[in-house]
């Protein structure tokens, strides 16, 4: 389960944005929040964080590395394979969300979720259940 | 005096009764909008933001929660799809408009997937902007107070999650008749009959629980194996009615083109609830969220999946759940097909571009066959024949008479219906019960000449009250 010391990292481009996810990370309780501007900041702050993020909230759609771009390669390294990744993005196509499972993502969520919304989102993830919006994609996998 | 006509009467009472004043927040707005716009908040607390200090309101959240939010040109930094996306993941529920004097100033699609509900360009969309202005000041008139809501089948001793209340014009005053979690007991559901209430007060924050509960209703009864199966047919019939009722009566009342709409989202949320819980329910679920609920075919999406479903429960033609997939799934094809042309009447269109307009039917198959969806025949059916007509003059195929299969048919008339009372710039309006009568119409006369299969409309109409 998730708790005040669960290392959270918070990646968006947009300051406000950012701000804002990490807030509700707070009202839920995760106190151990840390916030990377983009891709590249992410990525070198993850590969540098010892002992290694526990999840990840990260837009989908940044400049020169994209959240798809960080998850891809935040797969590769097995070291990073337990960490739990999210996806947040303005709209969600079905192709999208293909594409979001085939990468390992743990769930992609829109950018208008409540604090209410993520707790529930988190608690599922760390039973174990698959998001409702990947069920389809992962029985063909 | 009966019951039932004092609650009626009450449901004009209801849009004229605010709570309190409506909440407005303006971000980043030129003086120049300003003052086209202030005289339209004289009854509103406006609160004006600076753009540069939003990341304030994350600490000081306004109170109470705006109902309307109107973002100006006036921000660089940061930049107004960071302040919509910003203010979406503040306020979920909350209308939020970009609004500026120039044109082009940002491209509308850009602006509807960063958080805002829609962009409105001065002077050029002033009226749809106040139409904007009054649904969303309207709807927080109604947020402390009561919604009629249509109730059916209320069996002695069913449970209730949510309070129910009658309205008594003499007295001027709500009566609650059931706690949350109260059952309706025999006397009282007795009394309800006895004057055929089907109209009662929910309160704005417990319809949640009403959508839930009347989604459980249907399901009782659709799945139901004790009654007969006319008993059934005769109870969901009359089940729908009251659905469909509720959008025909709202739609009528003065000044309520909200109170149509809402009654219309009312339904949706019922079915939406009604299909959820079934076992195409993870399906459907992905479906709304692949439509994006802000998209602009999003509402004809989700309208015809409802009118599908209804109609189908209705008439008793195909499943429910089946349908509200094909509804929500038969125009997805569009996105192929550009806008410009999209937005032209079937008469403004040149005759290549009505081609190409056709072309969305066979796009709509392919990406359904690209995207590896498994879909039942049935409802690969209906989709692929849902512009199809009983007389042959429909596409792709011109296909007619029994050909043109029921489940399409019921697609094509949701489709239908839809468009006759949807709303769109330049195009009259039409109510919901002279759209069912110009659909009634154009069938009569030899049925080799009439669109759709006259006996399925006759089945349809009598879903409608008496016209």
């Amino acid at each position: 389960m998730f708790g005040a010391n669960t290392k959270v990292l918070v990646v968006d481009d947009m300051e406000t944005v950012r701000k804002a996810v990490a807030k509700k990370c707070d009202q839920i309780g995760l106190k151990n929040v840390t916030q990377a501007s983009g891709g590249i900041d992410g990525w070198d702050k993850i590969s540098h964080e010892k002992p290694p993020f526990e999840l990840i909230l990260c837009d989908w759609d940044m400049p020169q590395c994209s959240g798809l771009d960080l998850l891809i390669r935040l797969r590769r390294d097995s070291r990073l394979n337990e960490t739990f990744f999210i996806l947040l993005a303005t709209e969600l196509q079905m192709d999208q969300i293909e594409k979001a499972v085939k990468a390992k993502a743990d769930d992609c969520i829109l950018k208008n979720f409540t604090a209410d919304a993520l707790k529930e989102k988190l608690t599922l993830l760390y039973s174990g259940e698959t998001p409702d919006a990947f069920k389809d994609f992962s029985e063909e996998e | 005096m009966p019951l039932k006509i004092l609650v009626k009467k009450s449901e004009k009472l209801i849009v004229n009764m605010p709570a309190k004043k409506p909440h407005v927040l303006t971000i980043g707005l030129e003086d120049s909008v300003w003052n086209v716009l202030k005289t339209k908040f004289t009854e509103c607390i406006v609160t004006a933001v600076k753009s540069e200090d939003i990341e304030k309101l994350l600490d000081n959240p306004p109170e109470p929660t705006p109902c309307l939010i109107i973002v100006g040109a006036l921000q660089l930094n940061p930049v107004p799809i960071e302040v919509g996306q910003f203010l979406r993941l503040q306020f979920q529920e909350t209308m939020i408009y970009y609004v500026t004097f120039k044109p082009n100033a940002l491209q509308r699609d850009v602006v509807i997937n960063n958080g805002y509900n829609d962009s409105y360009i001065l002077n050029l969309d002033s009226k749809v902007f106040d139409k904007s202005i009054q649904e969303a000041l309207g709807k927080a008139n109604s947020i402390k107070s009561y919604r009629p809501v249509k109730l059916f089948d209320i069996q002695p001793d069913t449970k209730l999650d949510f309070d129910l209340s009658i309205f008594l014009p003499v007295n001027n005053k709500y009566i609650k008749m059931t706690n949350a979690g109260d059952n309706i007991e025999k006397e009282k559901s007795e009394k309800l009959a006895k004057h055929h209430v089907t109209s009662a007060y929910v309160t704005h924050d417990q319809l949640k629980e009403f959508y839930s509960y009347s989604s459980k209703q249907l399901k009782k009864l659709y799945t139901s194996t004790t009654l007969s199966e006319t008993e059934r047919r005769e109870k969901l019939q009359e089940a729908v009615r009251s659905l469909i009722g509720g959008i025909v009566s709202a739609s009528q009342t003065e000044g309520t083109i909200y109170h149509g709409r809402s009654m219309i989202s009312d339904c949706h949320k019922i079915i939406k609830s009604f299909i959820t819980t079934s076992e195409k329910g993870s399906w459907y679920q992905n479906l709304l969220q692949a439509a994006g609920e802000e998209s602009n075919h999003y509402s004809h999406m989700s309208n015809v999946s409802t009118f599908c479903a209804l109609f189908s429960m209705g008439t008793g033609i195909g499943n429910p759940e089946d349908m509200a997939v094909a509804g929500m799934m038969h125009d997805i094809g569009l996105a192929g097909v550009p806008v410009e042309i999209q937005e032209k009447s079937e008469s403004e269109r040149t005759s290549a571009e009505q081609e190409i307009y056709k072309q969305h039917v066979e796009n709509t198959m392919n990406m359904i066959k690209q995207k590896k969806l498994i879909l039942p025949d049935i409802i690969l059916r209906a989709i692929s024949q849902h512009h199809e007509r009983f007389n042959e003059t429909g596409y792709p195929k011109a296909l007619g008479g029994k050909r043109f299969s029921p489940e399409a048919q019921i697609l094509a008339l949701a489709d239908e219906f839809d468009k006759l009372t949807r709303i769109e710039p330049g195009k009259k309006k039409m109510s919901p019960i002279d759209a069912i009568r110009k659909i009634e119409h154009d069938v009569q006369g030899e049925p080799e000449k009439a669109p759709f299969d006259p006996a399925i409309v006759a089945e349809l109409v009598k879903l409608f009250p008496k016209h």
